[in-house]
This record gives structure tokens, C-alpha cells and sequence, in this order.
């Protein structure tokens, strides 16, 4: 199993996916930063107003996006060359093949938030020259949504896994990003209750605190992290399931 | 040992049978040439031992154990495998490639150098696979397939789209591994020439079914040689002959499935009819027409 983690890296050794997974969350914060720039009368309150403002397109496209080019990038080097016959003739259990390759991506993403958080830092100590402390809640927002994130990868890997087209998975990604932000405008509006609990792409919204900066109650944490697991576990289920079946043809 | 026993197995694709194997065996040190025309069922046939493609009936042992979804990661350890064409990552050098397969077979570096050794790409390892030739991806397939140095290799037309001198090569370094390295090999191809200087044993399948299954002696044995005579007066002979169906070539006039006497009976007749006869030529059929006899098809 190490192994197969290891190959993961080898294979996206000198791809191209590394420069969106630079560049993005980059943008993200400089799209942030602007807003927050030009509406610095309203938002008085240093870290955390900036932190409303950058989280806000990250958590609601960009996170998902950046993951949803790499699972696709991921699983495109094995339907191209004819790769498939070669990873389903080796001596692994499907289950082995299919979780190596969402925590491959998990870690990729986990790598992708921490460049986030790293440029976050960057621009409010340096660019807007914060006075107060750096807030630590930006670790648990941060690290909460990195969890939920592997909801995301395990989901983004079966669709790419599915479908042999690399921008087809990106645009069903975009498409579920928008699915995340009705159903958390809606939890959010009272419309339907939990409702956020029923989209990855929701939960990111929310455990990345998006346009927010409150720390939820422990019982909100541990029902995002059981949602997570829940998904995480359908989808693993649901790509091994989908091996299995190819054989039959 | 018997490496591959396959008994009854049978794939079918909704209500068309591609395969429909009564028996198939391949016995340790064998290299065993799978022969058939395009379609005839043999990538199919490869995939179900490898377990690539599920069978939709009977059964296939791999060194004397049931390959199913308990069994085939076991198995798989012992299986090296070339199927449909070269697999690889494109974008990676040849080194990062084997460095892959390395990783996943866990196998020790030395296998790796050996294998590069064994294909000849010592030199190109380096490179991006996107830049080698078809010839050169092709080796490094099979290099990726001997790198664990398993006890079975299986081959699906691993000289597909390679040049003569690089179907040589291939034929020689496939030749080598059973001698040298003890693996029993499995090797299909639609052209019976290519394999032919290297099976010990031939399958050939059409429409799924077995139609030959032996050593390369019997399936020779199965051609009638025919008999060439080179006569002063070709036409006259073809006439005196004709009882016999003979046909005519550049060479003289050509007669099959001739017993002795019936060769003494004709050159009798021909010298009785006051031809001279220069020369009588013995032409055993190629394995290529015979293969083509018993599929019914050209191959291509």
C-alpha cells in the first residue's frame, strides 16, 4: 500500500497539475485580497476580515476545482497508454489500487491548503501589515476542511475514474459547486435544516468558514467529519464496485 | 507442472460468444504460441487468466490453483504481463517508468537493471517515453513485464507494429527468458511466422474455438507434401496429369497429397508420354498456409 502511494508520486512527478495546484489558491488570495482592499471601510476587523474575503472563493470553487483537475489528471496518465490493464493486472486488491489513489490526492490537497494558508499569512503580515496576532482558528477552518476535503477527492476520483475526458469531470466538479452553495444558502436561510451535511461541496463551504469567521459548535464539527466519512466511504465503495463491473466487459 | 489449465471456459458479450474453450493447456517451460486471426478471441482469452475480464463460465488454473477474486492478487504475484500493446506513463523517463514497477512489485533494484540490460534500453533510460520509437516502448513493456522475473509471462502480439529487425530482436530476447531465467511464456500473434522459430507449443483459436492444440511437430506433421515436376513440355504434362488436380506454377507443375506410388505412377506417365523430366521437387507447405488452411483466413 505504501508503495502504490509511492508510484502516485512518481507518476505526477513532472506534471503539469503542479502549477494550478501553485497557482490557484494564489488567485484565490489575490481575489480576496482585492475585495478586502477595496472594502476596507466595512471590514475592520484585520485577520478574520480578510479571512471572510479570501475563503470565499476558495471555498466555494476554487478548493474543489484545483482537487477536481487533479483526480482527473491522476486518472487520465492510467486511461491514456493503456495503463488500465497494466494497474488491474498487478498483484493488488482493487480496494488497494482505488484508496491509493484518493490519498494520493488527499495529500495533494492537504499540500494545496497549506500553500493557502501560507499566502494567507503572507499578504496579512506583509501586504496589509496586520497589527494584531495571527488568529489560530485558521488552522482548525483550514484543517477541518482538508478532512472534508477527502469527501471531495474520494468523489472526484470515481468520476474521473468513470470518465475517460479530462474537463468533463472539472465541469461536473463545477456543477456540484454550485449544487454545494444552494444547498448551504438554504441551510443557511433555514430553508432546509442539515441540508449542508448532504454536499461535500457544502461542508467545504462551511468548515472553511466562507465569508465567515465563527468557530462552530464541537457537535457541528463532529457531524461534518461523520458526513465526510459517510461520503468518503460511499464513493470508495462505489469505484471498487465500478472496477469489478468493468471486468464483465 | 502445468502453468495454465483452462477447462470449458466461455465469454460471452450478451448473446455473441467471442470464446468458447474446451481445453488449453500450457506446461512449465513452455513457450507456447497462442495463434489466431484478429478477433479470434485470443486477447480475451489472455485477460481471463489474468483476470482482467471475468469469465462467464468455466474454468482457468494458474500452477494448479483456481484463479478467481480470492486468489488473483496471489497469483498476479507470479504473472508478468503485456496485453493489448505496451502500457506506460508518457510524460515520465523509461527510468521513472521501471522505477514504478519497481515500487509496485517490490523488487529489487538489481531486477530492474537486469531487465533494462535484458531489452537493451540501457541507454535511452533517461529519456521521455513519449520520445521513443513504437520498437523502443514496446521493450520497455516487456522489460516492465520480466522486471519480478515471474514464473509466467503472458503476451498478447508483443511484435504488434515493430519492423523486421525488431521483430528479431523481440523473437531473441523472448527465446532466452525460459532457458535463462526459467519463466514459462505465453505468446499470441496472428502471424504464425513470427512466433514459429520460438513456440515449443501451439494453440490456434478461431471464432473462440480451439481448433489445434499441440507441438509444433504434430502440426507440421499435418502437411501433405506436395510433388513438383519440371518437365520439357509443361502443358503436355499438366494434361497427362490431370486425373491427378494439378496445377500449374513458374516452377513446373505442381501436384498434393501424393502417396508414393502415386508419385512412381506419375513420373511413369510423364516420361511414357515422352516428355523429359528435369526435375521432381519435394515442396513441404509452409506453416503459414497451413495456418491459413485451418482458420480459413488470410491473416490480417
Amino acid at each position: 500500500m505504501k508503495n502504490l502511494i509511492k508510484t502516485e508520486f512518481i507518476k505526477l512527478k513532472k506534471a503539469n497539475v503542479w502549477t494550478s495546484v501553485a497557482v490557484i489558491p494564489m488567485i484565490s488570495i489575490l481575489f480576496g485580497s482585492g475585495n478586502y482592499y477595496m472594502n476596507r471601510e466595512i471590514l475592520q476587523n484585520q485577520w478574520y476580515s480578510l479571512w471572510t474575503q479570501v475563503s470565499l472563493f476558495y471555498g466555494f470553487f476554487f478548493y474543489a476545482i484545483i482537487l477536481a483537475i487533479t483526480a482527473s489528471y491522476s486518472w487520465r496518465m492510467e486511461h491514456k497508454d493503456n495503463n488500465w490493464n497494466r494497474i488491474l493486472a498487478l498483484p493488488y486488491t482493487y480496494s488497494q489500487l482505488i484508496i491509493s489513489k484518493f490519498i494520493s490526492i488527499s495529500i495533494v490537497s492537504l499540500f494545496i491548503q497549506s500553500i493557502f494558508v501560507v499566502f494567507y499569512y503572507i499578504t496579512g503580515k506583509f501586504i496589509f501589515q496586520f497589527q494584531t496576532g495571527f488568529p489560530y482558528e485558521v488552522f482548525l477552518w483550514a484543517g477541518i476542511s482538508w478532512i472534508i476535503s477527502i469527501a471531495i477527492c474520494t468523489m472526484q476520483s470515481f468520476i474521473s475514474m468513470k470518465i475517460k475526458y479530462f474537463s468533463i469531470p472539472v465541469g461536473i466538479a463545477l456543477f456540484l459547486c454550485f449544487v454545494g452553495i444552494g444547498f448551504y444558502i438554504f441551510n443557511e436561510i433555514g430553508l432546509g435544516e442539515n441540508l449542508a451535511y448532504f454536499s461535500p461541496n457544502s461542508l467545504l463551504i462551511v468548515g472553511m468558514s466562507s465569508n465567515k469567521s465563527e468557530i462552530l459548535k464541537a457537535s457541528e464539527y463532529i457531524k461534518m467529519i461523520v458526513s465526510t466519512i459517510l461520503f468518503t466511504i460511499f464513493f470508495t465503495l462505489l469505484s471498487i464496485r465500478s472496477i469489478k463491473k468493468m471486468r464483465k466487459c | 507442472m502445468t502453468m495454465i489449465k483452462i477447462e470449458k471456459l466461455i465469454k460471452k458479450y450478451g448473446k455473441q460468444t467471442v470464446v468458447n474453450i474446451d481445453s488449453l493447456q500450457v506446461k512449465e517451460g513452455e513457450i507456447y504460441g497462442f495463434l489466431g486471426p484478429n478477433g479470434a478471441g485470443k486477447s480475451t482469452t489472455m485477460k481471463m487468466i489474468l483476470s482482467l475480464v471475468t469469465p462467464t463460465n468455466g474454468r482457468i488454473q494458474i500452477m494448479g490453483r483456481e484463479m478467481n477474486d480470492n486468489t488473483r492478487v496471489d497469483l498476479l504475484q507470479q504473472i508478468g504481463s503485456l496485453i493489448e500493446g505496451p502500457s506506460y506513463y508518457s510524460h515520465l523517463t523509461g527510468m521513472d517508468n521501471m522505477k514504478i514497477i519497481q515500487a509496485l512489485k517490490d523488487v529489487p533494484k538489481k531486477n530492474i537493471e537486469k531487465a533494462i540490460q535484458i531489452v537493451g534500453l540501457e541507454n535511452h533510460m533517461n529519456k521521455k517515453v513519449k520520445n521513443y520509437s513504437l520498437g523502443m516502448k514496446q521493450r520497455l513493456g516487456v522489460a516492465m513485464a520480466i522486471s519480478s522475473f515471474p514464473k509466467l509471462l503472458i503476451l498478447d502480439e508483443p511484435t504488434n507494429g515493430l519492423d523486421p529487425a525488431g521483430m528479431e530482436e523481440m523473437r531473441e530476447l523472448i527465446k532466452t527468458l525460459p532457458k535463462e531465467y526459467g519463466i514459462t511464456i505465453m505468446i499470441s500473434s496472428h502471424i504464425l511466422d513470427e512466433v514459429e522459430k520460438m513456440v515449443t507449443s501451439i494453440g490456434i483459436i478461431n471464432k473462440g474455438h480451439m481448433i489445434f492444440e499441440g507441438s509444433l511437430a504434430e502440426f507440421k506433421r499435418n502437411s501433405h507434401p506436395s510433388i513438383c515436376f519440371k518437365t520439357s513440355n509443361p502443358q503436355k504434362t499438366f494434361r497427362l496429369l490431370q486425373e491427378k488436380n494439378p496445377e500449374f506454377k513458374e516452377e513446373g507443375i505442381l501436384l498434393t497429397d501424393l502417396s508414393d506410388g502415386e508419385i512412381a505412377y506419375c513420373a511413369k506417365k510423364i516420361i511414357d508420354g515422352g516428355l523429359d523430366l528435369y526435375r521432381m521437387e519435394e515442396k513441404t507447405k509452409s506453416l503459414e498456409e497451413l495456418f491459413i488452411q485451418l482458420t480459413g483466413k488470410k491473416n490480417l
